[in-house]
C-alpha cells in the first residue's frame, strides 16, 4: 500500500477532467491525486453533517470506494466534486437514519464533534451557546431537512448544488430549507437568509 | 449579541484532518483491492425466484399418514424436558420409559432425555434466552453425567459462562468438571483451552 505523501507521481496541477479520464483507464496515480484533492473538503463537510469523526471517516471512505467503482457513470468529469458530494450526502443520510432508529431504542450515537466544539478559538461565549442550540435543533429535524439546511447555511453551498447533492428537485429542496428554517429561526439568532 | 453568520462555517474552525485523510485513504485502497463479491444481488434474486417456483410446483410432498401416540404417553415422555422452576431444588430425574402397550412383547423404548434437553437448549439459544440455556445445560451437567453428551453440555455451559455471561470463575469450574468426566481426546484440547481462558486453577467457583 502506498503512503499518502508519495501516492501520486502526477503533477499536482492536472485538471480534474484529466484525472477522472485517467482514473477511468485504471490509473491509480490519478485516483490518488483525486483523493488528495477532494478528500479533506468532503471530510470536513461530512464532519459538520454528522458531528462524529468516526462516522465522517466511514462515510467518506464509502463515498470514495463507491465513487471510484462507479466513475464511468460520471457524465461531466469536471463535476467530480459535486458528484462525490452527492454520494457523501446519500451515505450520510443512510447513516443518520440508522442513528435515528438507534435513538428510538435508546442507543444514542456518539457525537464527538458538535458544532459548538468546532467553533473558532475567537468565537464568543454567546456564539458558542447559539451553536449549541443550533446543533440541538438540527438533531431534531427530519434527516433530509437537516442535511439540506446544513449544506445550504452551514457549508454555504449554492441552492442548485444543494439540490444536486440531495438528489432532489429545486422545489423540494426549497421546501426542506423553508421547513428547517422555520424551526431553527425560532430558537437561534441567525443573520437573515 | 451578534447573530450567527451565514454560512455558519465562518465561525467554525477548519478541523485538523490530516490523520483522518491518511487513515481513510489506507482503508479505501484496501477495499479497492478486494474483488467484488461473486454473489451479486441479481443472482440472489434469481435463486429466490427459482426456490419460489420449486415450492409452488413441487412442494409440499405427499403427506404420509403417521399413527399418533396416545396423548398420555407423549405427555409422560415430555415431562422431564420441562424446565425446573428456579426456586425448586434440582432433583435427579430418572430416565423415563414409554409405557408398554397392552399385549406388546418388545422391550420398552427409553426416552432420550438428554437429547430432548439439548434440543431445548438450541431452541432457547435461538430465542436468545441465555438464562434458560444455562439452566438446561446445568440440568444436564447435574443429573445426567452418565450420558457421554454431558461433557459436551459442560463445554457449552463453560463457553456461555465465559463469553456471554463474563463469569470466568464459573466457566473454569464447568470446564474442569468436563475434563474430569474423561472426555474423548478431541475435546480435551478445547476444554483445556477454555479452562485456561477462564483463569484455570484457583479461579473456580461452582456458584
Amino acid at each position: 500500500m502506498r503512503p499518502l505523501a508519495t501516492m501520486s507521481r502526477l503533477p499536482e496541477g492536472l485538471p480534474t477532467e484529466t484525472l477522472v479520464r485517467r482514473a477511468l483507464r485504471g490509473d491509480r496515480d490519478a485516483e490518488s491525486l483525486l483523493y488528495r484533492r477532494y478528500a479533506p473538503g468532503v471530510l470536513s463537510t461530512a464532519l459538520r453533517l454528522l458531528r462524529s469523526h468516526t462516522s465522517a471517516e466511514d462515510v467518506v471512505q464509502d463515498a470514495f470506494v463507491i465513487g471510484f467503482a462507479r466513475l464511468a457513470q460520471l457524465k461531466a468529469p469536471g463535476q467530480f466534486r459535486a458528484w462525490l458530494l452527492s454520494i457523501v450526502v446519500s451515505q450520510a443520510r443512510k447513516r443518520l437514519r440508522r442513528e435515528r432508529l438507534l435513538q428510538w431504542v435508546g442507543l444514542d450515537a456518539v457525537a464527538d464533534a458538535p458544532l459548538h466544539l468546532q467553533a473558532v478559538g475567537s468565537a464568543s461565549v454567546e456564539a458558542r451557546g447559539e451553536l449549541a442550540v443550533l446543533d440541538a435543533m438540527l438533531r431534531q429535524l427530519p434527516v433530509a431537512h437537516r442535511l439540506a439546511w446544513t449544506l445550504r447555511y452551514v457549508e454555504g453551498e449554492k441552492l442548485d448544488d444543494v439540490a444536486a447533492a440531495m438528489g432532489k428537485s429545486l422545489a423540494t429542496t426549497k421546501r426542506y430549507l423553508n421547513a428547517a428554517e422555520e424551526r431553527i429561526a425560532a430558537h437561534v439568532a441567525l443573520e437573515p437568509a | 449579541m451578534s447573530p450567527l453568520p451565514r454560512p455558519v462555517k465562518d465561525v467554525l474552525a477548519e478541523p485538523a484532518l490530516d490523520a483522518s485523510v491518511k487513515r481513510v485513504w489506507a482503508k479505501v485502497q484496501l477495499r479497492r483491492r478486494v474483488p467484488a463479491p461473486l454473489v451479486r444481488p441479481s443472482l440472489i434474486l434469481g435463486g429466490v425466484l427459482a426456490l419460489a417456483a420449486f415450492v409452488v410446483t413441487v412442494w409440499p410432498p405427499p403427506k404420509r399418514v403417521v399413527p399418533m401416540a396416545p396423548v398420555e404417553a407423549v405427555a409422560e415422555v415430555c415431562a422431564p424436558i420441562r424446565l425446573p422452576h428456579p426456586s425448586t431444588p434440582h432433583a435427579r430425574r430418572p430416565t423415563v420409559a414409554l409405557p408398554r402397550p397392552a399385549g406388546a412383547t418388545a422391550a420398552p423404548v427409553e426416552a432420550d432425555v438428554v437429547g430432548a434437553l439439548l434440543m431445548s437448549v438450541e431452541d432457547a439459544a435461538r430465542e436468545g434466552h441465555t438464562d434458560q440455556v444455562v439452566a438446561i445445560l446445568g440440568e444436564i451437567a447435574a443429573h445426567h453425567t452418565d450420558d457421554p453428551r454431558a461433557v459436551e453440555a459442560l463445554y457449552m455451559l463453560g463457553t456461555v459462562q465465559l463469553e456471554v455471561l463474563k463469569q470466568p470463575s464459573r466457566a473454569a469450574a464447568s470446564f474442569r468438571r468436563a475434563l474430569e468426566l474423561s472426555p474423548s481426546d478431541d475435546l480435551v484440547p478445547r476444554l483445556w483451552e477454555g479452562y485456561e481462558a477462564a483463569g484455570g486453577y484457583g479461579n473456580e467457583t461452582t456458584r
